[in-house]
């Protein structure tokens, strides 16, 4: 290969180079392949553990609530909080049909993440008394939310205070 | 300005917020929640900034969640972030426009310049060799 080749083809890559990496961002967008919610509970110690094992009816159990957003975009999320037992399994495509106890609500950007503190309260007593969380989306289409699938529960014995 | 209308929000917010919010209440049906959410939405998917307005919307969803709100004061507050969110979302169109003109002039550019380095390249190599180095003598 002659010289004046050589440099040409360094050149003619260099340029190419530049080119291709100030197109890429924008041809390739900020895709996100997999989009995902993340929702998960945490002890009264924000830590994954020392969950409470018992409580006494009327008692707040103090737990924290995280939750975390993939989606590509902003997310409005709500997380209902229920009341079941051991007669049902929670699913993945139907929500749980136990007790509300209480909702939260709350808005996140893309990649963000937020713990919140959060207390609640069962309200029938029972041994193996589930508190199911799950995670709802609202979606612009219908105007309302709908269930995601996403879903954390805790074991808990309920006793009836003395 | 837009930081301004958002410092005023806040206030406004704190104002309205009562002490110890707690997020474990019923959250009132309030159309105008969904209609400011999907304007932030729509925005941030253009590439809008709405970090800040979504921090003043969550403070107003727990407001809303703790029962004890006015509602005319929440959808003033709602028609601002409306308002805000809008406006946001038409820079970020035009930011968003310009960014794609740039890419495709930049693209342009590198092509014509590819076709004259690869057409014109070796002349004009050779004749600015010969420029310099053409009075050499070969001994």
């Amino acid at each position: 290969m002659r010289q004046d080749e050589r440099i040409q083809a360094a050149l003619m890559i260099i340029v190419l180079t530049y080119g291709v990496l100030t197109a890429a961002p924008v041809l390739l967008g900020d895709r996100v392949v997999e989009p995902f919610s993340e929702l998960g509970l945490l002890g009264p110690e924000m830590k994954l553990g020392d969950y409470p094992r018992e409580v006494a009816l009327g008692e707040s159990v103090d737990l924290y609530l995280f939750l975390g957003n993939h989606e590509g975009g902003i997310t409005y999320y709500r997380v209902l909080v229920k009341q079941g037992d051991q007669s049902m399994n929670v699913s993945d495509t139907e929500p749980y049909p136990g007790i509300v106890l209480t909702q939260y609500e709350h808005v996140l950007s893309d990649e963000f993440n937020t713990t919140m503190p959060i207390s609640v309260q069962y309200r029938d007593p029972g041994v193996n008394q589930r508190m199911v969380f799950e995670l709802y989306k609202y979606s612009p289409e219908t105007g309302g939310f709908r269930y995601d699938g996403v879903w954390v529960q805790l074991w808990m014995n309920v006793t009836t205070p003395q | 300005m837009a930081q301004q209308i958002l410092k005023k929000l806040v206030l406004l917010l704190l104002v309205l917020m009562p002490v110890g919010v707690s997020f474990g209440q019923p959250t009132a049906d309030l159309a105008k929640l969904g209609q400011a959410y999907e304007v932030l939405s729509v925005a941030s998917g253009n590439g809008g900034d709405v970090d800040g307005l979504v921090l003043v919307f969550n403070q107003l969803v727990s407001l809303v969640n703790s029962g004890s709100y006015d509602i005319v004061e929440v959808e003033n507050v709602l028609d601002v972030i409306i308002e805000q969110a809008e406006r946001i979302n038409e820079q970020a169109l035009i930011e968003s426009r310009n960014e794609l003109l740039r890419v495709v002039a930049t693209v342009l550019v590198v092509v014509l310049v590819e076709i004259f380095l690869w057409r014109g390249f070796p002349r004009l190599y050779w004749s600015q060799w010969l420029k310099r180095r053409g009075d050499w003598t070969v001994k």
